[in-house]
């Protein structure tokens, strides 16, 4: 059959090595699609699966019609939160995942192993099937959740379908990206910040929270999984988790093949212009390792806590372009939650979540286990401060934003709201995570910070409006700077 | 070892006090077991002490507990300060036989942020002066990730050079050097020395002992032994 491919390609004139890759992928499509039909009706029997279809399609079309709203219908308040908080765990799941998302077969191997093709050539058929298995299987969760809600909140959000697909879709694309810097992941996890935008904006422009659920829970879905994989990225450096490490090295392998077939192009073996031009491009940048963004280092007047400032700054202005996007996005939605009246109850807890996640970005690097001489208040005040002044920058262009474009009167009161949750849960999280000696990139001390800082928001709720909660969370976290160690 | 430790620190003439280390029945236990067991030793201002021993002896075990990297029973004073204080850990520098540094400044920034850290601005300039005597120069707007280990090596002792601490603790630090980078090493430790500084390190070559001017601390089963030189 191989030699048979490679005639007909030869006859198609298209002696090319993505032809005779397609043509191999054809062999082994044909060859799988043989077996598993041969495998379901020796095991099963065809006719039986199709009697079961029939049926299973019956009982679910009769269910779906006779699913009508329950007498007491539960309050659409809930609902932005109930599908906020499935999201979430949805996305938070991924830095659970301890198996790689995709199983490479001995072919690839193969495939990678004796061909100068790439990597991404070479598993794309594999990753495609992926993507849209997810696709499929959001779609369906999508259309219970479309179904439960109608049941048990008397609403229809045909939306939920669309949104369940788009959230899988980014689960796989964040489950690849912790795996291996897949570029397919990139435009998804650039379309989910655009998501997180058009989240902001439905709040900025002033929607209710049950009206703007599924916009919303779009947005926090999308900035977390941006947050994610933006942490995927940096995870990388990091190198791979010890669950990972087999696949590890297989990968290494595969890199090392592509390599192999890039160094035998750039001799001249195969002339690409691609290769060339790449080849050229990369000769005339800097030596990899340098340093690209500079910041100058502080006056020595303002002693340890300037040095920890400066290299918190340096962290934020170094931090990867999509870190940057995903970070905006996940103030912008904070933002838009606050304004759109969620101010106390369980939903501030949730959002505490989200902010426990954004402080983990915003928080600077730790100077832990080298041991120098720093007191708390220098080593905490130096980490928050850069990223909390950018946070308050961005929550007052929010306010002003919303105010020019006609929003409702409290423009302010919710920045104010917002940069209070987001400082309280940075200053936790530099407690928590100084304390237990943990990486504040973590999701054990993020998490422990967000719920922390979204319950004590949500018990200052309790005392007084807005602005009782927003001068009682500042003076937590100013006060827990200089008070504990 | 066992010997009088006396705690009240000496001063030099202008009356700046003397550097000096104690450690007092100090014991170390990894896992129920004793790794470093009642160990009494005074380091004087001036000198340059090497501990010699076998591998899992416990050298570099008492460094780190020095530096307070491990929890110990028993008493370490630096200076008259212990060694988790922010007086005790001003007066040191630990470079470990790995060093420790961060990946997310360049060598170059290292020595700006140590040296503001450490509250010592002067320190910034020696530091850059150490890394042209390792031959780092070049290489100090990078990325110590991108290097290799000898010149992350190379880049930590400069910079626990250039903040010239009271104590100086170096686990194994001629390991991975090369022999131009020895020589400066041995060169700057010799220096400290004569300025009334303490150098503590660990090391298996027979010739540092001479070359140093060093006196010889042996390490074994977590015990510290007979004193020489």
């Amino acid at each position: 059959m191989w030699a048979g491919d490679v005639a007909s390609a030869t006859a198609a004139g298209a002696v090319t090595p993505g032809a005779s890759l397609a043509a191999l992928e054809r062999r082994m499509l044909r060859r799988r699609v043989g077996r598993g039909y041969r495998w379901v009706g020796q095991t099963f029997g065809w006719s039986t699966i199709i009697y079961l279809v029939f049926w299973i399609a019956l009982f679910v079309v009769g269910g779906v019609q006779s699913a009508a709203p329950i007498e007491h219908p539960l309050p659409a308040a809930i609902l932005p939160v109930a599908l906020d908080a499935l999201a979430l765990l949805a996305l938070v799941s991924v830095s659970l995942q301890r198996s790689p998302p995709v199983v490479l077969g001995r072919s690839h191997a193969m495939l990678l192993g004796l061909s100068p093709w790439s990597a991404r050539r070479v598993l794309r058929p594999r990753l495609l099937g992926f993507f849209v298995s997810r696709v499929v299987v959001g779609a369906v969760v999508g259309t219970a959740a479309w179904l439960l809600v109608t049941i048990l909140f008397a609403v229809s959000v045909p939306a939920l379908v669309a949104l369940g697909a788009g959230l899988w879709l980014l689960r796989a694309a964040l489950a690849m990206l912790v795996y291996e810097r897949r570029p397919i992941a990139l435009p998804l996890a650039l379309l989910a910040s655009l998501l997180a935008a058009l989240g902001a904006a439905a709040g900025v422009l002033g929607f209710g929270p049950g009206a703007a659920a599924p916009v919303l829970a779009a947005g926090v879905a999308s900035a977390l999984g941006v947050l994610a994989a933006a942490a995927a990225f940096a995870y990388q450096g990091a190198g791979y988790p010890a669950g990972y490490l087999f696949d590890a090295m297989v990968v290494a392998e595969f890199r090392t093949s592509v390599l192999m077939a890039v160094m035998t192009q750039s001799a001249g073996a195969l002339r690409r212009r691609g290769v060339t031009t790449r080849t050229r491009r990369r000769g005339k940048g800097r030596r990899s390792g340098s340093a690209r963004l500079r910041l100058k280092p502080p006056s020595t007047e303002y002693g340890p806590l300037g040095a920890v400032a400066w290299r918190s700054a340096l962290s934020l202005l170094r931090a990867p372009l999509l870190m940057k996007v995903a970070l905006l996005a996940a103030l912008g939605y904070v933002y838009a939650m606050l304004s759109a009246g969620v101010v106390g109850g369980l939903p501030l807890a949730v959002l505490g979540l989200a902010a426990g996640f954004l402080a983990s970005w915003l928080l600077g690097p730790s100077v832990e286990p080298a041991p120098v001489p720093l007191d708390p208040f220098s080593r905490g005040g130096g980490r928050v401060l850069p990223g909390l002044i950018v946070a308050a920058a961005l929550f007052a262009l929010f306010a002003v934003v919303r105010s020019a474009t006609g929003g409702p009167t409290g423009s302010g009161e919710a920045g104010l709201l917002g940069f209070a949750l987001v400082a309280l849960a940075t200053v936790i999280l530099e407690k928590a995570s100084s304390w237990l000696h943990v990486s504040h990139r973590e999701w054990t001390a993020w998490g422990l910070s967000g719920l922390l800082s979204g319950t004590l928001m949500w018990v200052l709720s309790a005392l007084g409006g807005p602005g009782m909660i927003t001068l009682g969370a500042l003076g937590l976290a100013f006060g827990s700077l200089l008070v504990l160690p | 070892m066992s010997q009088s430790t006396p705690r009240t620190s000496q001063s030099t003439d202008d009356g700046t006090p003397q550097p000096r280390v104690e450690l007092q029945e100090v014991t170390v236990v990894f896992g129920g077991e004793a790794v470093l067991a009642d160990v009494d030793l005074v380091l004087a201002a001036g000198r340059t002490v090497l501990l010699r021993g076998p591998n899992g002896a416990g050298k570099s075990t008492l460094l780190r507990a020095i530096a307070g990297l491990l929890p110990f029973k028993g008493e370490i004073l630096l200076s008259g300060a212990r060694p988790r204080t922010l007086e005790g850990r001003a007066a040191f520098a630990f470079v470990a036989d790995v060093p420790t540094l961060f990946e997310d400044l360049t060598v170059r920034e290292h020595a700006a942020f140590l040296s503001r850290a450490y509250a010592r601005p002067e320190a910034e300039e020696r530091t850059l002066a150490w890394y042209e005597r390792f031959e780092l120069a070049d290489r100090v707007d990078e990325f110590p990730g991108t290097h290799s280990r000898g010149m992350r090596h190379k880049a930590a002792l400069a910079l626990a050079l250039g903040l010239e601490p009271d104590l100086l603790l170096l686990d194994e630090p001629f390991n991975t050097l090369d022999v131009d980078a020895r020589e400066t090493l041995a060169e700057g430790l010799r220096q400290r020395a004569q300025d009334g500084r303490i150098n503590l390190l660990s090391a298996h070559d027979q010739a540092l002992e001479r070359d140093l001017g060093a006196e010889v601390v042996e390490v074994r089963g977590g015990h510290v032994g007979r004193r020489r030189g």
